[in-house]
C-alpha cells in the first residue's frame, strides 16, 4: 500500500516537473502570447509522453504543473486567472481525450507501450493539438477582457501544438532515451 | 474499370448526396453562420467514398454544386468563395480523413466484407474536424465574414459528426433490411 502511494507520488513527481520544465523552456527560448500562442508549445509534447508512461493516474501532477506554470510563467495568463485554470484544465485533460477516443474506437490502444507504433503516437500529437486548441478556444471566447483574433488563435494554437509536441517526443525519443540507453550500458558493463 | 460502372457509382454517390441535402433541408435548413444540427451529406459522403472509393468524387462535386447554386442560390450570395466552402472543402474532407487514417495505419475500414463501425465512426469525427476547421478558416480567413465564430464552429462540429453517424448508422442496418425485402 505505501509503496504504490510512494509510486503515485513519485509519478506525479515526475509529471509535474517534465510539464513545468518544457513549459520553463518555451518561455526561456521564446515568447508566449495568451492571445496568441507560440509556435513550439513543448507541455503538449512532455503531458503526451507522461501519459504514455504512467497513464492517465498522473493527471493531478500535469493539472498542477499546467497551473503553476501558467501563474508563474505565463502572469497568471494575462490576469484571467480563472480562465487560465480552466483553460489548464482542458490541456490536461486533451491527450485523455484524445487517447480515450482512438480507444473506444478501437483505432489503437495506447495501454501497451511496447505495441505501440510510432505513427499513432505523430497521429495522437495532432488529434491531441486540434482537441486542445479547440477546447482553449472556446474557454478564452468567454473571456470578456481579451481581444482575439480567432483565426489567428486557432492556426497558431494548432501549429504550435504539433510542432512542440513533435520536437519533445522526437528529442525524447531519438535523444535523451539512447543516450541513457549507452549510459546505462556502460555501467553496468 | 468498364465506364458503365464508373458512371453507376458515381450516380449513386450523387443520390445519396442528393437525398441527404433534401432531407437536411427538410428538417432545419441550412446557413452559412451555423451549421445545421445533423447534416446528413457528409455520412452520405463518406459512406459513398468508403464503398466506392475515391473515383466517386465527381458524382459528390456535381450533387454540391448542384445544391448550392441552385437551392441555396449562389451559396446564399457568397458566389467563388462559398463554392470554395462548401463543395471544395466538403467534398474533399472526408478524402483528407481517410488519407490521414491510412497513411498513419490506424484503419482500412473493413473487416473481410463487413465495414468496421468503430472505426467509421472515427472515421467521422476526424471529418467533422477537417471539415469545420476547413470551412472556418475559408468563412473566416478568406471571406472575413462577420459571424459568431463559437456557435460557426460548434454547431458545424457537431453536426458533422452527429450526421454522419446517424446517417451511415441508419444507412448500414436499413439497407440490407431493404435489399432483403
Amino acid at each position: 500500500m505505501l509503496v504504490n502511494i510512494k509510486n503515485y507520488l513519485f509519478e506525479n513527481i515526475i509529471a509535474f516537473l517534465s510539464v513545468f520544465l518544457a513549459a520553463y523552456i518555451m518561455v526561456f527560448f521564446g515568447e508566449f502570447e495568451v492571445a496568441v500562442g507560440t509556435y513550439f508549445y513543448l507541455p503538449l509534447g512532455a503531458k503526451i509522453l507522461m501519459y504514455l508512461l504512467f497513464g492517465f493516474r498522473v493527471l493531478p501532477g500535469i493539472l498542477t504543473a499546467c497551473i503553476v506554470s501558467g501563474v508563474v510563467l505565463f502572469n497568471s495568463w494575462n490576469g484571467n486567472f480563472l480562465i487560465g485554470t480552466m483553460v489548464a484544465c482542458a490541456g490536461s485533460l486533451a491527450p485523455i481525450i484524445a487517447m480515450q477516443t482512438m480507444k473506444v474506437t478501437q483505432v489503437c490502444d495506447f495501454s501497451n507501450l511496447r505495441n505501440i507504433d510510432f505513427r499513432h503516437v505523430l497521429f495522437l500529437i495532432m488529434f491531441t493539438s486540434v482537441i486542445s486548441a479547440l477546447l482553449k478556444f472556446f474557454l478564452y471566447m468567454q473571456s470578456i477582457t481579451m481581444n482575439i483574433n480567432t483565426v489567428e488563435f486557432i492556426a497558431h494554437y494548432i501549429t504550435g501544438d504539433i510542432l512542440g509536441g513533435l520536437l519533445v517526443v522526437y528529442l525524447v525519443l531519438k535523444l535523451i532515451v539512447p543516450v541513457l540507453q549507452a549510459l546505462y550500458q556502460e555501467k553496468i558493463a | 474499370m468498364n465506364f458503365s460502372l464508373k458512371l453507376q457509382k458515381n450516380l449513386i454517390a450523387f443520390l445519396l448526396v442528393f437525398i441527404a441535402f433534401f432531407l437536411v433541408e427538410g428538417m432545419q435548413g441550412v446557413d452559412f453562420s451555423h451549421g445545421n444540427f445533423l447534416f446528413l451529406p457528409l455520412g452520405a459522403e463518406i459512406l459513398a467514398y468508403l464503398l466506392f472509393g475515391f473515383r466517386v468524387l465527381p458524382g459528390i462535386v456535381i450533387a454540391n454544386t448542384l445544391i448550392g447554386y441552385f437551392l441555396w442560390e449562389n451559396w446564399f450570395g457568397n458566389g467563388f468563395y462559398g463554392f470554395i466552402g462548401h463543395v471544395v472543402v466538403g467534398s474533399l474532407a472526408p478524402i483528407a480523413a481517410i488519407l490521414t487514417m491510412k497513411a498513419f495505419s490506424l484503419s482500412e475500414f473493413f473487416k473481410g466484407k463487413e465495414l468496421d463501425f468503430r472505426h467509421v465512426l472515427f472515421l467521422v469525427i476526424l471529418t467533422g474536424l477537417f471539415n469545420s476547421f476547413a470551412k472556418f478558416f475559408v468563412f473566416m480567413g478568406i471571406m472575413g465574414q462577420d459571424i459568431n465564430v463559437v456557435t460557426f464552429l460548434s454547431t458545424y462540429l457537431v453536426g458533422d459528426i452527429l450526421g454522419g453517424i446517424v446517417f451511415i448508422y441508419v444507412a448500414t442496418k436499413m439497407a440490407p433490411l431493404l435489399i432483403k425485402q
